[in-house]
């Protein structure tokens, strides 16, 4: 099957979504999490995550250090700043809202052709 | 926002360290597929298996990488410092290409700012004054160009300013040079200071403010005030060494003291302004009351309350000059002709400007076309690679974007190169002495100049490259791969264009040529006029009698001054004359007496102070009648010689010697019928004229007119010696030559004909390169072609007329456009011909010969070349 094509923003979102809940992370990691949670339906490839890393560290958003895994290999890690705390809160709503009349009014466009 | 702000930082930032960043997002892909190869060897896989399952998850790493630049850089501009750099690279491999077309753009973009920078200070430019679209120039309405008719009598001025409501100011000054100079003595040799008298609130008006000291006051403005002086910045650094402290002081001049009350900006340039080509060296209050009963006097200039337009004070002014006029019966009628003050200083230069602007433009245009034509020729020899680029999936518009991207970075090149090249034009036009252009001091390259040039360099950019540019784009890639194999010839399209341009170029450069070539006859017509006197080793000195000296004595001083000066060995005639031709100028009312005018018509004479000698020091003919002699005293009957326009208008088909002529309630018996005399301009003859002896007529300060075989430099001594004999109080001052007087009226026109040369030599030249580069690309192109024709039985004969009779035809298509171009062109430049039709048959036959025969110089070369072809070697090449 074919890979969902992502909305503009959704990836940062996801990024972001899974730095809060893992904590530091490195970019491997952060795709293989979106990789498993999605069950592999988003990221075509891994490499793209970092696009999304980069432009969220630009706006301040998250923050990198280099540090060493757990079987001591050296990896960049990425951590949620304050200002990304916020910001997830407050795309994660708009993102609920936009599923929400979404769903409204697909389920609506619906039950006319009914 | 500040998010906002704070990211583009941040992107400009990583642009600036790219290295750095994509150092480190190199290492953390290598981390990235340690981490993925470590998870799938503990998944069991072999090393070589998971470093590739590894990779195929990760996916292209330059597309990763790509993602990444753009995500955080600022992709737009970093692609366009790509284009830029392949373009400097591609122009790196071809520096002979490149040179030329830098050079050619910077000859036409430099001669651009430098045009631009002088219509910008002259025209375009607020005057440097405050609220300079508010100052009005009002004089009587009159197309004559006499100093008296354009002036007014005191009280006329005074009720302008009483009566006027559309005005918030108005001001006077004095334009008649000669009455008020002085003498500066006590200070090494004597020199003399030319006074400019101004009225009230001049200085506020302009708002021009002391540079030192003050600006006069109340009293010293008064009739008999305290005597007060102001310095031009000039005159005090050149004749009190820039002395701070003169300010203050009493300085001695014509035996009088004034006070230096202070120095003006060295910015304000009174004479560039109101008077070019005339000397002011210090101003002094204006005396209203001395001044009221001298006839026309002041030159008058407005200043407009705020938010009037000019309309309504020319609608007052229509009113309110009857009004005057009646209060004022004994002046006559007075008229008021309203223009704003910007209009009237750089009326006399402005057509002349707008001409060069335009000649300099289409020197650019041509410039182009012929880039154009270069570029073409180039890409044409690149249309594989370019296609190629569109076979592997380049987007049309980037490959335009490219190719412009390209002539942007020749044309800054040449832009740059430009500038230097306008600063050193500018830095001639400056420096030429005697120039007489007014504002000329405020020429300079500002930042609008450099503005200008900056567009001036991208618009012509744009111009040449985007014809090439999309003319590849637009090639289709299969046909562009299949020409230019063997057996093909060239696309017909790519020969039409090139055609095209040499046309437009010889066009343009036909325009050029002609309208440099109508100012050129202008010029020569203009210099070939009779002036009615001969200027050549004349030499003229101001001669400074004593101040307060009685006219009896001075009278006698003055005749032996002239006779002891004509006795001088090399000087053939001597004379005296307070007005000289193309110089100072005042006029006097005439008529023949008993006769009586329509009020308005009262007919006005040019007046030359004179006495014997001058008519024969300055040559000019004497057709009836006698000169002055020593016998025509104060009291002897009053005399005068007329020219012989005067003696046509009082006394039509009669001899006027023998008969009066009258001024105010003079009498004079005429003596004497001399040639006409250029007054005012080259241009203008058929002017009054009348001439009066210093003895019985009060003079203006009188120049000591030589005619003589030694130059200046050698008499000037000789005669100062002869003066300092005589009376040591005696002075000459500002010597000059009458060839400097008719080099500066023709100045103007000399500087405009010298211009458009140099610019119609280098259009001649961009089309010669233009026409020859053509050809020479084209030859190439069918070096095969003409192979299988002379294999086919062709002569080289043959071969070459056909190149040659093909260029002949594109450039006479392109005489033919330009002439009706020209003849449109000319029409428009009437205004400045002089005794030339703007349809002048030699002007448009010399052009049109000139450039066919450049034409065919230009293509002689490549069809010599075609001619050489070997049949076998043609069609054996590739």
């Amino acid at each position: 099957m074919s890979k969902l094509d992502l909305l503009q923003g959704t990836l940062d979102l996801m990024v972001l979504q899974t730095l809060h809940t893992l904590g530091p992370q490195h970019g491997y990691g952060i795709a293989r999490r979106i990789e498993q949670i999605s069950g592999d339906e988003v990221l075509l490839n891994q490499g793209t995550i970092y696009a999304s890393l980069v432009r969220l560290q630009q706006r301040g958003w998250i923050t990198s250090e280099w540090g060493t895994s757990d079987n001591n290999r050296r990896a960049k890690y990425y951590a949620l700043a304050a200002p990304g705390g916020a910001a997830l809160a407050r795309e994660t709503a708009q993102w609920h809202r936009i599923a929400g009349v979404m769903g409204r009014v697909l389920g609506t466009a619906e039950g006319d052709g009914k | 926002m500040t998010d906002r702000l704070r990211e583009t930082w941040e992107r400009v930032k990583s642009v600036a360290q790219r290295d750095r960043r994509d150092a480190d997002f190199e290492a953390e892909l290598e981390s990235h597929m340690a981490l993925a190869t470590a998870d799938f060897e503990a998944q069991g896989l072999g090393r070589d298996e998971a470093r590739r399952k590894a990779a195929q998850a990760l996916g292209g790493r330059d597309a990763a990488r790509e993602g990444h630049r753009d995500a955080r850089g600022l992709p737009w501009f970093e692609s366009v410092v790509a284009d830029v750099r392949y373009a400097l690279r591609r122009l790196v491999k071809a520096p002979g290409f490149a040179l030329s077309v830098a050079a050619i753009l910077a000859i036409g973009i430099g001669a651009n700012t430098a045009i631009f920078s002088v219509v910008n200070a002259i025209v375009l430019r607020p005057l440097p004054f405050a609220n300079a679209d508010r100052l009005v120039w009002i004089a009587p309405d009159t197309d004559n160009e006499g100093q008296s008719e354009l002036t007014y009598p005191v009280a006329i001025a005074e009720g302008m300013a009483r009566g006027s409501t559309t005005l918030d100011g108005l001001t006077t000054y004095f334009p008649f040079y000669g009455y008020f100079d002085f003498v500066l003595s006590g200070r090494g040799d004597a020199e003399r200071l030319a006074g400019m008298p101004v009225g009230r609130g001049f200085f506020e008006m302009l708002g021009v403010a002391p540079a030192k000291g003050r600006l006069f006051s109340r009293e010293e403005l008064q009739p008999n005030g305290p005597k007060a002086m102001l310095l031009t910045h000039a005159t005090w650094q050149r004749t009190f060494g820039s002395d701070p402290t003169v300010v203050g002081q009493s300085v001695t001049v014509s035996e009088q003291p004034y006070t230096v009350i202070g120095v003006l900006p060295a910015s304000f340039d009174f004479a560039s302004t109101f008077m070019p080509g005339a000397r002011v060296d210090m101003f002094v209050p204006a005396d209203y009351e001395l001044l009221r009963n001298a006839g026309n006097v002041f030159a008058v200039v407005g200043r407009l309350k705020p938010g009037v337009p000019l309309s309504a004070a020319r609608a007052e002014f229509q009113s309110l000059m009857p009004r005057i006029s009646e209060a004022n019966a004994h002046v006559g009628t007075v008229t008021a002709r309203l223009t704003a003050l910007d209009r009237y200083v750089n009326a006399r230069i402005h057509s002349s400007l707008l001409v060069l602007w335009g000649a300099v433009g289409l020197v650019l245009l041509i410039a182009c076309a012929n880039l154009s034509g270069l570029l073409l020729a180039r890409t044409a020899s690149r249309s594989k690679e370019i296609a190629v680029r569109l076979a592997i999936g380049a987007g049309r518009g980037r490959i335009v974007r490219q190719l412009l991207t390209e002539s942007i970075v020749l044309s800054s090149i040449g832009a740059a190169l430009g500038i230097p090249l306008a600063y050193a034009l500018v830095r001639y036009v400056k420096a030429r002495p005697g120039l007489s252009v007014p504002l000329l001091h405020l020429v300079e390259i500002d930042g609008m100049a450099l503005l200008f040039t900056a567009v001036l360099a991208v618009a012509s950019s744009v111009f040449f490259g985007l014809l090439p540019a999309a003319r590849i784009a637009a090639g289709d890639p299969q046909r562009a791969m299949r020409s230019q194999t063997r057996g093909s010839t060239q696309g017909r399209g790519h020969a039409w264009l090139r055609s095209g341009l040499v046309v437009v170029e010889v066009a343009l450069a036909c325009v050029l040529l002609v309208g440099a070539g109508l100012m050129l006859r202008t010029f020569l017509r203009v210099q070939a006029v009779d002036l009615g006197f001969a200027p050549s080793q004349v030499v003229a000195l101001r001669l400074n009698t004593r101040p307060g000296m009685d006219n009896g004595p001075r009278r006698v001083l003055v005749d032996e001054v002239t006779r002891r000066v004509a006795a001088l060995p090399g000087v053939e005639a001597a004379g005296v004359s307070d007005a000289l031709p193309l110089d100072r100028n005042r006029t006097w009312g005439v008529g023949a007496p008993g006769r009586t005018y329509p009020p308005g018509e009262n007919p006005q004479a040019y007046v030359y102070i004179t006495g014997p000698g001058y008519l024969r020091a300055m040559n000019i003919r004497l057709r009836e009648g006698r000169d002055f002699t020593t016998a025509d005293t104060a009291d002897t009957d009053r005399v005068a010689v007329i020219n012989e326009t005067l003696a046509q208008s009082l006394y039509p088909g009669q001899t006027a010697v023998g008969r009066d002529l009258q001024n105010g309630n003079r009498t004079f018996r005429i003596i004497g019928v001399v040639s006409d005399v250029r007054q005012t301009s080259l241009e203008n003859g058929h002017d009054h004229q009348m001439y009066f002896s210093y003895t019985q007529v009060r003079d203006a300060g009188l120049d000591l007119i030589v005619r003589t075989n030694l130059p200046a430099a050698t008499i000037a001594p000789a005669i100062r010696r002869a003066l300092g004999e005589l009376d040591p109080s005696l002075s000459a001052t500002d010597v000059r030559t009458l060839d400097t007087l008719v080099d500066r009226a023709i100045s103007p026109r000399r500087f405009l004909v010298a211009l458009l040369g140099g610019f119609s030599l280098i259009a001649l030249v961009l089309a010669c390169v233009g026409i020859y580069s053509t050809v020479a690309f084209t030859v190439g192109e069918r070096v095969r072609e003409f192979g299988v024709r002379m294999a086919l039985g062709a002569s080289s004969n043959d071969i070459r007329q056909h190149v040659l009779r093909q260029t002949l035809l594109v450039a006479g298509l392109g005489v033919a456009v330009g002439a009706v171009a020209s003849f449109l062109v000319g029409r428009v430049m009437a205004s400045l011909l002089y005794e030339t039709s703007a349809a002048d048959v030699t002007t448009f036959g010399v052009t049109a010969l000139v450039l066919t025969g450049v034409a065919a110089l230009a293509a002689y070369i490549p069809a010599m070349r075609a001619s050489r072809v070997s049949p076998m070697e043609a069609l054996r090449g590739d």
